[in-house]
């Protein structure tokens, strides 16, 4: 992945994260990865299209996933329900969307498609001829994977 | 209607008549013969030759053998060696799948008896043996000595072979092969696995292996082909340089000792005017309008500097296009934005150069626009297009032998015919594999045969 995409994923997932649900978000090591994965319970999806093709998921587990709802509507949510999952999209609308804006500013031109959101046990991912650049977050809330691939068109 | 059914009918009469008159002609079958096809060409053997046939597979390798032998197989208690007629005619054949079953043909020749495998086995002919006509060098691809004679029968040309001369000669063959291969029992054993191997080795060979395999674990520094003529060379020095010391590599530290000297020159720096002369003087002449270059491996960005500058001037008027990879995401996310300590600077990239508020230099954005870095591991999937020139110094070799050999296969397939490869300095492509060398200086660059 071109080197100056990542520092705007890394950090916008980085000041979202911390807006939004507060407290210490600790970054772990980047990787790349090309294998298929396990998803671990909720996966957002979004699309990117423009001078580059590609998508970024959001991954986490269910039980993280309800934390942040919880956290972000400022109540105890039990299920994933429309308004839970809801949120977790929009999580991943705001931070997809910060990180173009940046790249934008950069000179890159990005197109977003309207994010999906997949939930559901046992799912894995497997786009694995593509490269991926796995950002892992850990929150106060549960660990949440940013899974950016995304390259030139040529 | 009822004229032209009429007609139909006593024109197939007519066909049925000219069928007789036609077999009349052949008239006595006095001949059998079994008709196969190998890459679409029919052939057959005679049946008086034929034991049986039948469907196998998983023969069971044995070493030091021709490659047309696939083995041996076990037809209910007899060994019967089974030979491949494509690989034994160099007709193409395509990839053996492990688990496979083979249309095999159970030959008897002087008592012996052999399996061959062929494409498919068709049916039985029978003809008369006065209509074999003798060989033609048109007909078939295989050699004219091997071929009894050609027959035609329904429309189809058999190509006959003559099987008593292709086994006897292969018997013999074998025999001979089998004698030498008592001969020369030692170099038999080199193919063996590696604990044989050690038994005959001489101290430094034993020496060699084991450095082999701690450079491996201490380094990620693998020996294979691409690199084993370096490290052997560099063991006789290592030894008379240890003295009395232990020649083994026992830290982390003996291993980089051991590798000091393996890196290409200039790594991780710009390259000096004499190198950048040497590899220039390497580059074809290209008249193409987009040059694509792959810069495996770039490290902090130097070396795609480097080359891009080189390129520039090699190739005034091509639009130049270097893709530099690195999988270290901290060496790789500065080079966008390089800067060149002040006594790097050499009159070759001065001009090139701009010099920012701070004084430091950085390359101008002619240089830079030209050169795309990207977070990327070359063992995952590559999405490049196809190359002129790939630039892999000192990377191979810190890949395993499997990444390895799937990283030159992508190479292979990316690098245009007309292209080039760079590789480190003791760094060379597998021997006979397709690969032609040239070196100039300390710059050894590989094309296509």
């Amino acid at each position: 992945m071109r080197v100056e995409y990542i520092n705007p994923f890394v950090e916008a997932a980085y000041n979202i994260l911390t807006e939004v649900l507060g407290g210490e978000i600790k970054r772990g090591e980047l990787y790349l990865k090309s294998t298929s994965m396990p998803v671990m319970g909720v996966a957002a999806l979004v699309g990117l299209a423009g001078d580059v093709e590609g998508r970024v998921i959001f991954d986490m587990s269910i039980d993280t996933a309800l934390n942040i709802c919880s956290r972000m509507n400022n109540e105890e949510m039990k299920v994933l329900d429309e308004m839970a999952k809801a949120t977790i999209t929009e999580l991943a609308n705001m931070i997809t969307g910060q990180a173009v804006t940046k790249l934008h500013d950069l000179g890159f031109r990005f197109d977003l498609t309207p994010p999906a959101l997949f939930t559901g046990e046992k799912m894995e991912l497997s786009d694995h001829k593509v490269e991926a650049l796995i950002v892992p977050m850990e929150t106060g809330l549960g660990k949440v994977e940013v899974n950016v691939a995304i390259r030139d068109r040529m | 209607m009822a004229e032209i059914d009429a007609k139909t009918i006593s024109g197939q009469q007519n066909t049925a008549q000219d069928y007789e008159n036609r077999n009349e002609r052949v008239a006595i079958i006095d001949y059998k013969m079994v008709t196969f096809s190998l890459a679409g060409k029919d052939y057959a053997i005679d049946i008086m030759q034929v034991k049986e046939i039948a469907k196998a597979g998983r023969f069971t390798y044995v070493p030091n053998t021709s490659p047309f032998v696939l083995g041996v197989y076990n037809l209910r208690g007899d060994i019967i060696p089974i030979i491949d007629l494509r690989i034994f005619f160099n007709i193409p054949t395509k990839a053996r799948e492990y688990d496979a079953l083979e249309s095999l043909i159970i030959i008897n020749v002087n008592e012996q008896t052999f399996g061959i495998v062929v494409d498919e086995i068709d049916k039985v002919v029978g003809i008369s043996s006065s209509s074999i006509q003798p060989p033609h060098p048109i007909f078939g691809d295989i050699n004219i000595k091997y071929i009894h004679g050609v027959v035609e029968n329904q429309g189809r040309l058999y190509i006959l072979l003559d099987v008593e001369r292709i086994f006897t000669n292969k018997a013999k063959v074998a025999e001979a092969e089998a004698e030498e291969a008592d001969k020369a029992a030692a170099p038999a054993l080199a193919a063996e696995p590696e604990v044989k191997k050690l038994v005959n080795a001489t101290r430094d060979e034993l020496d060699i292996s084991f450095i082999r395999d701690a450079l491996g674990a201490l380094a990620k520094f693998y020996v294979t082909q691409i690199n084993e003529h370096w490290v052997s060379e560099r063991y006789r020095e290592w030894r008379d340089s240890r003295g009395n010391a232990d020649v083994q590599l026992t830290s982390e530290e003996d291993a980089r000792q051991y590798l000091e000297n393996f890196l290409s020159p200039d790594t991780g720096t710009l390259w000096s005017d004499e190198y950048a002369s040497q590899l220039s003087a390497l580059l074809p002449q290209n008249s193409a309008k987009q040059i694509n270059v792959w810069d495996v491996g770039c490290g902090k960005g130097y070396e795609a500097y480097s080359l891009a500058v080189i390129l520039r001037e090699k190739y005034p008027n091509a639009r130049i296009r270097v893709y530099a990879n690195d999988s270290d995401l901290l060496a790789i996310s500065n080079a966008p934005m390089l800067n060149v300590p002040e006594n790097a600077v050499t009159s070759r990239y001065r001009q090139l150069l701009v010099q920012g508020v701070g004084g430091s230099w950085t390359f101008a954005p002619v240089v830079k626009d030209m050169i795309l870095f990207e977070y990327h591991d070359c063992t995952n999937q590559n999405s490049v297009p196809n190359m002129d020139l790939i630039v892999c110094r000192d990377v191979l070799s810190f890949m395993n032998p499997k990444q390895q050999a799937a990283a030159i296969a992508d190479f292979s397939e990316k690098l245009k015919d007309n292209g080039l490869i760079i590789l480190g300095k003791n760094e060379a492509m597998p021997q006979h594999s397709g690969w032609l060398r040239s070196v100039q200086g300390e710059v050894v660059a590989f094309s296509k045969e």
